[in-house]
């Protein structure tokens, strides 16, 4: 009864949210996140993170949350005004909204967001990595490294906070400060494929090559799919030397490079219209050429939580759960894929490949038949 | 400021000669509320004082002395909080409230917090709105520090200086902290600098550009015209040549453009529209310009790029220009940007390439408002979509006539790119001109010239295609120098908001690596979308300068969650001795929307002027202030101009090493550069404090080599190509 109950106001909120004009949205990117008022001095100072939401904003913050999930910010900034029109300066609230700016590329108005955070609800980490986070995108690297520096004071285990500020450091021209902060961060986190990455452009501009030349090995093999390691790798190979081995990495580099560069176009879609087909099929391709399973694992799910889905989007979720080997998905995505698309060609050709690549030639076969047929 | 204080003030500087010092003028930090400040279009001054600076001790006595004499005769009166200042606050506010005097502007607000061992330095900074941001300005070291950080507006006018005193004082306490400020004043006028360049509004009158419409609904209006400075007349001073576009409506109706235009100069840096028989056609719509001496005859000819065909105009003898037909020259859809003069097979006629951008057609390109966004906005359509165009390269005959070698040149790269910058260089000193080009979106290119009539394409093998992290950027405006005086071309790209200008280091024969974060102009490049730019000694100091002009492409970048604006500061990078720079407004005023910028000495002085170009706005001419600034003794320079035997007489890729005895440095002898512009045939070197060289090397396109031995500062040099 309980989880029926739930599952109703999830459903409710999901209307309300969908309920949205497009107008409204476009209001809440309008906003300029200086112009919420203002909550009287000291007003949440007491406040925890622990504390119980207030009425007022429960269900704008419900919603907002909601929103956020769905990767529809717009939605978010919404919802997430209404509750700071009710509650100005509500802490929760204000976060988020740094949060949704964040993600919508939006670092000015997130660096805004957080610092009047931080100044109704100090010395919360969460909020000055952000922030610190914001000020790199913007960058102006020495409020990034002293945002960092800030939460190492409180938090010397945070191995993001260490990467961020070698980051900040090696943005600044100091490669030796920097290589410390990323080592102290692999330290912490010896598999973080990024930080292994910028250890290694600092250990080229500190003339260590062959030391570079190892992080970026490992680098790789934890990310093979990101283009920064191979244009490095490429770099480095080339000042020991190794041309050959430098012009199969920029082979490798090029290809990447230009997935990426498609993904960040299509993200860049989505970040303002998160229910457009179109970009969330061509990123499972994208993901899928550049055999990046986190983020083919990131889309899929984005995907198959949409609905209706379209017969492209429905065959590219297919392929992206064989190829991440989630079969139980796979079968379901399957059954829709026949049951929706049963005329479609391309559907059977899908099915055939899905059916071939599980070893179930029987139905392999039909699905070609049914596709001849056609 | 009030009559007492500007009495104050003065009062000090007479007495002050013997303060000077104990304030360090532009420190190599940089902080927060600097950068903010600098965003908003604010100039800031930095003061750094040092504790334990025996000297300081005696100096602060001093400015006791002052302030108490100005309290007992009533002129300046202290309360409680500026008492309890400490004397290293004090002098922080004096570098403030001076600098703003010294700009003749309002201070605007002030407000200085402690920085020591424990402490991060706090700044407060007011916009004129009364907004207060405070922000960590970063750093930490143990010695006391304080930093004062200024936001002035210019002044409108002589009585707005009185009356501009109340915004600034009108509150109580920052009003009497900035009286109390002022017993230092003399201490640091040594460290107040002005913007390098000053507008100079008489010397060029009237004269506008139009590109479109001003709302930007195709891309095709957002580039704007290009700029020259040569002497076209023969007179030995620079005149302009002013590239201007046209508007929608005229395009669809099938009527020409505005015509390019040229400008002669008085030889004082005034320029006048030239007689008729300069008059060029109109066509379709200008873009850029490329100057060089086609037909070898001494005199500099002209070609201007179109979206539309291109035009060449030979130059008769001084007299006027004269158009010349061309058979290669693209159609009516083809949009050319920058261009270049080089004589890439060494023939001695000067061959020509053209960065080409897109294929435009009215009425199949979407206007604004359909699918094209931009951080969530409605946006003009493009680059992204449309149809990059390749870039050309033509071979001159001979005769000042070309033929299109683009294919058999090999300068067909895999895909076409969107270029919009160009310019020549022999990169790897092996005396064969290669080719840079910033496209737009897509890896920049590097055509190596392979000696045998070829190029190959080696951008990404080289370093110079992609920024440091291995992204691809939108290129628009490139400048050549050698920043360290290895011998080597450097370069600066100008890029897209959201990207940093990228510095590319040469590392001789291994290429480029990308290094604008640690030379400080990555971070504060990032918010700004750069246009014109150029690599020179603006300051005559010995060090390489730069600057770039700076405007959005889009109207809407104004709307929230841009981090951007579409006017933007122009930015000034001054070159510093650990070999960073130091980013400063390029001239004083509001933020404006530039795109193409040219460089020469217009008045004669020996420093380098700019003229630049606001879209859809005037055509401004900056004076450069470092030969009025300075008193003459560390602003010295050299000009050389070359002239060669060859048909190629401006000596266009010839590589000029001067070396004095504070170092050395390399120039070659190229028109292009910057963004859709072109620039004198000739180098120009600051040598601060040096009144001669020892010696001038010349390496001649013929491989010739000439050298001057103990060469006087201050003049212009010009040099003839010795027979074989």
């Amino acid at each position: 009864m309980r989880r029926a109950l739930a599952a109703c106001a999830v459903l409710a909120l999901a209307l309300a949210s969908a309920a949205q004009t497009s107008a409204e949205r476009a209001a809440a990117l309008s906003f300029d996140p200086s112009r919420l008022s203002r909550a009287g001095e000291g007003r949440w100072r007491e406040w925890k993170p622990t504390d119980q939401l207030p009425d007022s904003v429960h269900d704008a913050l419900a919603l907002a949350l909601t929103a956020y999930r769905e990767s529809d910010y717009a939605a978010a900034l919404v919802h997430l005004h209404a509750a700071l029109a009710r509650e100005p300066d509500f802490p929760a609230a204000l976060y988020q909204l740094g949060v949704a700016h964040f993600r919508l590329r939006r670092y000015g108005d997130a660096a805004a967001v957080f610092e009047r955070f931080l100044a109704v609800a100090p010395g919360e980490l969460g909020a000055t990595q952000a922030l610190a986070h914001c000020y790199y995108s913007l960058g102006d690297y020495a409020r990034a490294q002293a945002h960092y520096e800030r939460v190492l004071a409180l938090a010397p285990t945070s191995a993001e906070a260490w990467r961020g500020l070698g980051l900040a450091l090696l943005r600044q021209g100091d490669p030796s400060g920097a290589l410390a902060r990323l080592e102290r961060a692999l330290e912490l986190k010896p598999d973080h494929a990024d930080a292994l990455a910028w250890r290694a452009q600092a250990l080229f501009e500190l003339g260590r090559s062959e030391q570079a030349l190892a992080a970026l090995g490992r680098a790789i093999e934890l990310g093979p799919h990101e283009p920064r390691p191979w244009f490095l790798l490429a770099q480095v190979q080339s000042e020991l030397g190794r041309e050959d081995e430098a012009e199969r990495s920029r082979t490798r580099f090029r290809e990447l490079s230009a997935i990426e560069q498609e993904v960040r176009a299509q993200e860049g879609l989505l970040l303002h219209d998160p229910r457009a087909v179109e970009p969330l099929a061509r990123l499972l391709k994208l993901h899928r050429a550049a055999r990046n399973p986190e983020g083919l694992g990131e889309v899929l799910a984005r995907a198959v939580r949409l609905a209706p889905r379209t017969l492209e989007l429905q065959c590219e979720s297919l392929e992206a759960a064989d190829a991440l080997g989630r079969r139980e998905l796979g079968a379901q995505l399957a059954a829709e894929l026949e049951q929706r698309f049963a005329t479609s060609r391309a559907a059977w050709e899908a099915l055939e490949r899905h059916f071939a690549a599980l070893g179930d030639s029987s139905a392999a076969e039909r699905a070609r038949a049914s596709a001849a047929r056609l | 400021m009030d009559r007492t204080e500007a009495e104050v003030v003065d009062r000090l500087v007479e007495r002050g000669d013997h303060l000077r010092g104990g304030v360090r003028g532009e420190s190599d930090e940089r902080g927060g509320a600097e950068q903010l400040a600098r965003d908003r279009g604010r100039r800031v001054v930095r003061a750094e004082v040092h504790a334990g600076d025996a000297a300081f001790e005696q100096r602060a006595r001093d400015v006791d002395a002052i302030v108490d004499d100005h309290q007992r005769s009533g002129t300046l009166a202290l309360d409680e909080r500026e008492h309890a200042l400490g004397p290293f606050e004090r002098l922080a506010r004096v570098a403030a409230l001076v600098e703003a005097r010294a700009l003749g502007a309002h201070l605007h607000e002030v407000d200085v917090r402690q920085r020591g061992a424990e402490h991060r330095e706090r700044v407060a900074v007011r916009d004129e709105a009364g907004r207060e941001d405070e922000v960590d300005a970063g750093g930490g070291e143990p010695a006391a520090q304080f930093v004062g950080v200024v936001h002035a507006r210019q002044r409108s006018g002589g009585a707005a200086r009185r009356e501009g005193a109340q915004p600034a004082l009108r509150s109580p306490i920052l009003g009497s902290v900035a009286l109390a400020s002022l017993c230092l004043a003399s201490l640091c006028l040594a460290s107040a600098q002005s913007p390098q360049f000053a507008l100079d509004p008489t010397a060029l009158v009237g004269v506008h550009t139009t590109c479109g419409a001003r709302d930007k609904r195709f891309i095709l209006e957002v580039n704007g015209g290009g700029l020259a400075l040569a002497d076209f007349d023969g007179d030995g001073d620079l005149d302009l040549v002013v590239v201007d576009g046209s508007t929608l409506e005229r395009a669809a109706r099938g009527e020409p453009g505005f015509p390019t235009r040229l400008f002669l100069n008085d030889g004082s840096g005034h320029f006048a529209a030239a007689p008729a028989a300069w008059a060029i056609a109109p066509s379709r719509w200008g873009m850029g310009c490329a100057v060089g001496d086609v037909d070898g005859d001494g005199w500099l000819d002209l070609y201007v790029t179109h979206w539309g065909r291109d035009q060449l105009v030979r130059n008769r003898d001084g007299k006027g220009f004269e158009p010349r037909e061309l058979a290669c020259l693209g159609d009516e859809r083809r949009w050319g940007t920058s261009a270049a003069f080089l004589d890439f097979d060494r023939d001695g006629a000067l061959d020509l390439a053209v960065a080409n951008y897109l294929t435009f057609e009215l009425g199949k390109v979407p206007p604004s408002g359909g699918d094209c966004r931009w951080k969530g906005h409605d946006v003009m359509c493009g680059p992204q979509g449309l149809a990059a165009e390749h870039d050309w390269l033509l071979r001159n005959t001979g005769e000042g006539t070309f033929v299109d070698a683009t294919a058999t040149a090999k300068l067909t790269p895999a895909s076409a790119a969107f270029a919009l910058g160009c310019v020549t260089l022999d990169y790897d000193r092996d005396g064969d001109a290669d080719l840079y080009v910033a496209n737009d979106s897509t890896p920049n290119f590097l055509w190596d010239n392979q000696g045998d009539g070829t190029f190959r394409e080696v951008g990404l093998q080289r370093g110079v295609s992609h920024d440091m992290n291995g992204k691809e950027q939108a290129g628009m405006g490139i400048a050549v120098g050698d920043l360290n005086g290895d011998g080597r071309a450097d370069l600066l790209v100008t890029n897209f908001s959201g990207e940093n200008n990228a510095l590319y280091l040469s590392r001789g024969a291994r290429g480029f690596v990308e290094r604008s974060g640690p030379a400080g102009i990555g971070g504060p490049s990032l918010t700004r979308l750069g246009w014109g730019t150029g690599l020179h000694d603006f300051d005559l100091d010995g060090r390489l300068d730069a600057f770039a002009l700076n405007g959005h492409v889009y109207p809407q970048a104004d709307e929230p969650g841009t981090d951007t604006s579409y006017a933007q500061p122009a930015d000034f990078y001054r070159g510093l001795p650990d070999g960073r720079f130091a980013v400063e407004p390029l001239f004083e005023g509001a933020p404006r929307v530039l795109r193409a910028s040219t460089v020469g000495d217009i008045d004669g002085d020996g420093d380098l002027d700019l003229v630049v170009l606001e879209l859809d706005g005037p055509v401004l001419v900056l004076r450069n202030r470092a030969r009025t600034a300075a008193d003459g003794a560390g602003a010295r320079w050299l000009r050389v101009e070359l002239r060669s035997k060859s048909r190629n007489r401006f000596a266009l890729g010839a590589q000029v090493t001067a070396v004095w005895s504070a170092g050395q440095r390399t120039a070659e002898v190229r028109t292009s550069g910057g963004f859709q512009s072109s620039v004198p045939p000739e180098v120009h070197f600051g040598l601060g404090s040096a009144e001669q060289l020892e010696r001038i090397e010349v390496r001649w396109p013929s491989g010739r080599t000439s050298v001057l031995e103990h060469v006087l500062g201050n003049r212009l040099v010009r040099i003839e190509e010795p027979d074989a």
